[in-house]
């Protein structure tokens, strides 16, 4: 109980770090404060799609169903949480770009992302039986987590596009500001609890549930 | 400058909300496996 109560307030911190502690950048103004919330739900989504390939890894080793369920929730979480980095990222375009959406190569490549999961959940709607489904999207999860760095780290740096350039750039220095990245940092750390948060809450829950389906098929 | 305090307040509301609900559903869970 305590980590999440120092999470509670570390991200307080965070936020009012965001908006009264680190200066606006140069040349952006007060909408650049967009980025402490913008990459952590970036870097989140791929940690969650990464869980779940790591889960779907799992699940074809042991043919345990719980992996099957982790990595499925874990891709929902993903898929949320990309969401969410689309919409701040639109947020921010419509500031400086003047259209919420323009097909820039960093739009299109999460565009791309959410069909590929989009058909992740496509794919276990349309399986009823629960040993097939698992089979299925776990080989599913793997290859498009496979993808998942290409598009969201390797073609958006391929092509030109209107997105800033990354902190670590080409040369491999960082080019933010020294309160500007205190205040990332912290928001990158505070994302990264909250998402282990809410793993371990979806793992208790998968394991009741499972517990619960267990006691049914007993009686 | 008051624009950056209500982007802040919402913000700050917005954590506060999930912070509060995730916060909620830990208990419950906790709850139902002592059950």
């Amino acid at each position: 109980m305590f980590w999440k109560i120092v999470l509670g307030l570390w991200m307080s911190l965070v936020i009012v770090g965001s908006f009264l502690y680190a200066p606006p950048a140069l040349g952006l103004g007060e909408v650049s404060r967009i980025i402490y919330y913008h990459v952590p739900l970036a870097w989140i989504a791929v940690l969650a799609y990464l869980v779940s390939m790591i889960n779907a890894v799992k699940y074809l080793r042991t043919r345990s169903i719980k992996y099957d369920q982790r990595a499925a929730f874990n891709a929902e979480t993903g898929t949320v949480f990309a969401l969410l980095a689309t919409v701040t990222g639109a947020l921010f375009a419509k500031t400086t770009w003047g259209a919420y959406w323009n097909w820039d190569p960093r739009q299109t490549s999460i565009f791309v992302l959410f069909l590929i999961y989009g058909s992740y959940f496509a794919l276990r709607q349309a399986v009823d039986e629960e040993g097939l489904r698992a089979r299925l999207s776990s080989v599913y999860a793997i290859i498009a987590f496979i993808a998942v760095p290409f598009l969201v780290f390797i073609i958006p740096r391929v092509y030109a596009t209107l997105h800033p350039d990354p902190i670590i750039n080409v040369e491999g220095s960082l080019k933010m500001e020294g309160r500007m990245l205190q205040v990332f940092l912290g928001s990158l750390l505070g994302f990264t609890g909250l998402y282990f948060w809410i793993y371990s809450l979806l793992k208790r829950i998968i394991k009741l549930r499972v517990k619960g389906e267990t006691k049914k098929e007993a009686l | 400058m008051s624009d950056l305090y209500v982007v802040l307040s919402v913000t700050l509301l917005t954590w506060a909300g999930i912070f509060l609900y995730l916060l909620k559903m830990d208990s419950r869970i906790r709850e139902l496996e002592k059950k």
